[in-house]
């Protein structure tokens, strides 16, 4: 089972601003995820008008940098964009060489940032359930370097990261699977720590 | 000793900031033959007056002749940010005020503790008065100046804003300025607080620095608020940006296609940081 949360970023306010609010804003959402592991965590930034680049970074960006996703287990995207902040979370992911799974107006998930990846999230998410060897052989690329590409995305959690059962000779595999598009209705949560600003 | 104010946006023109190294003083603020004022010219008044109230020096405002004038520095609030004990000479007009929250930001300080109410309020401002495309990025150029004078101008003398958005009916061509003076430790000390930028000695160079890409003078992966600030004007106009910090001054104007900067030594010396901001969409928009 996994749970599904959503942190409402328009709760830091139509056009946030200063580093201080996003890290204040981080500092909640990293409140509402602890001690939690299988969350599917949708960052939602429905009806906020225009953010700066500083924001972003310092609450989009230093989130995904420092948050190990793959390690909880947790899934993460990015909803409600509108041109201008998808603009702002591009650059600032490009800078710091992240990236994340942005939940696109119609539908589809896209891995936004730094683009090296981009190839392997969108054959993982064709490929549903998956273990490494089958994204090698999608990609035609070694396991090694399939696992290494899909250790990052499951950090930034593009995709989730599970032990898989009856692995071969009592050793440690793993499964993935892509973060899924869907995104819960707000009255179906079960946690949504309101943000109090300082 | 005084700070003479004569014409059209002095301070954003002629005018030279006073020296106040020579003792203890009074500071007189001589408006009397003030033309028309921007929001350069507000923010960098209250600035002054802050800085020499901070020095102990008494302050006394020396209110416009032109009652049209007079009118639009009460309108702006700036003789109600003016330091406690300020001296008003002159006629102080009635305060008329009409809501304009539509067109203007009127004078304020801006502290950590506003600067996001500050931001809301000029994000709005700015988003009423460009047609949609522009105005989510051109909001996002102005919060960026917000930004940058809070993280790096704080000081305990006070950092000022104001903004205003105009018809063109007085300036000419229809636009948007914002204006933000912080008496905070400017741009030279703030960059040699990073060891990779110690090697700076003038404003000049570190104005110069300071807009290139990356450079910061923290020890985090930042450094982009003054290019950000650029980029985010220039998709839809074109964008002036005057950055004044000690002897150093910087005028950067850029549209989709073209940028150019040019740095200047100034006879005076500002301290902290003046930002003023102009932003003109095209003429066909």
């Amino acid at each position: 089972m996994t749970e599904p949360l959503v942190f409402n970023v328009i709760q830091l306010g139509s056009f946030p601003t200063t580093r201080s609010l996003a890290r204040d804003g981080r500092n909640s959402l990293e409140e509402m995820l602890a001690g939690k592991t299988r969350v599917d965590l949708t960052i939602d930034f429905t009806n906020v008008k225009a953010m700066t680049i500083s924001f972003a970074d310092e609450f989009l960006g230093k989130f995904l940098s420092t948050f190990d996703a793959s390690s909880h287990e947790m899934t993460i995207k990015v909803a409600g964009l509108n041109t201008e902040n998808a603009e702002a979370v591009t650059i600032c992911l490009e800078r710091r060489e992240t990236q994340v799974a942005v939940l696109n107006e119609d539908g589809t998930l896209t891995l936004v940032g730094a683009s090296l990846l981009t190839d392997t999230f969108n054959a993982a998410l064709e490929l549903g359930e998956f273990k490494a060897n089958d994204l090698a052989k999608s990609l035609d690329i070694s396991p090694q370097n399939a696992n290494n590409r899909l250790k990052r995305l499951a950090a930034v959690g593009a995709l989730r990261k599970s032990r898989s059962t009856g692995a071969a000779h009592g050793g440690k595999e793993f499964s993935y699977r892509a973060v899924t598009a869907s995104v819960p209705e707000a009255d179906a949560l079960s946690t949504d720590v309101p943000f109090a600003r300082a | 000793m005084e700070l003479v104010l004569i014409g059209d946006t002095p301070l954003a023109s002629a005018a030279a900031i006073p020296t106040f190294e020579t003792g203890p003083d009074a500071l007189l603020i001589d408006a009397w033959h003030i033309g028309f004022v921007c929001p350069l010219d507000l923010a960098g008044m209250l600035a002054i007056a802050y800085w020499a109230s901070a020095a102990a020096m008494p302050v006394t405002f020396r209110l416009p002749r032109e009652p049209n004038a007079a009118s639009y520095l009460q309108r702006m609030d700036v003789l109600r940010q003016m330091p406690r004990r300020t001296r008003i000479v002159g006629r102080i007009p009635p305060e008329e005020r009409a809501n304009l929250r539509h067109r203007l930001l009127e004078a304020s300080p801006l502290t950590e503790a506003n600067v996001n109410d500050l931001a809301e309020r000029l994000g709005s401002l700015v988003t009423a008065y460009y047609p949609k495309s522009a105005g989510p990025a051109v909001a996002r150029a102005c919060n960026e100046l917000l930004d940058n004078a809070v993280e790096h101008g704080a000081s305990n003398v006070g950092a000022f804003i104001t903004a205003q958005t105009y018809t063109g009916t007085t300036t000419g061509s229809p636009r948007l300025e914002l204006a933000v003076c912080d008496n905070g430790i400017g741009i030279l000390s703030h960059l040699r607080q990073n060891p990779e930028h110690q090697h700076l000695t003038t404003d000049e160079q570190a104005l110069k620095k300071a807009m290139k890409d990356g450079i910061t003078g923290t020890s985090d992966k930042r450094g982009y608020g003054l290019s950000d600030l650029i980029g985010g004007g220039r998709k839809h106009g074109t964008i002036r940006l005057h950055l004044r910090t000690g002897a150093g001054e910087i005028s950067v104007t850029a549209t989709s296609r073209n940028q150019s900067a040019e740095v200047s030594t100034r006879r005076d010396i500002t301290r902290g940081v003046w930002a003023w901001l102009t932003h003109e969409l095209p003429a066909q928009a």
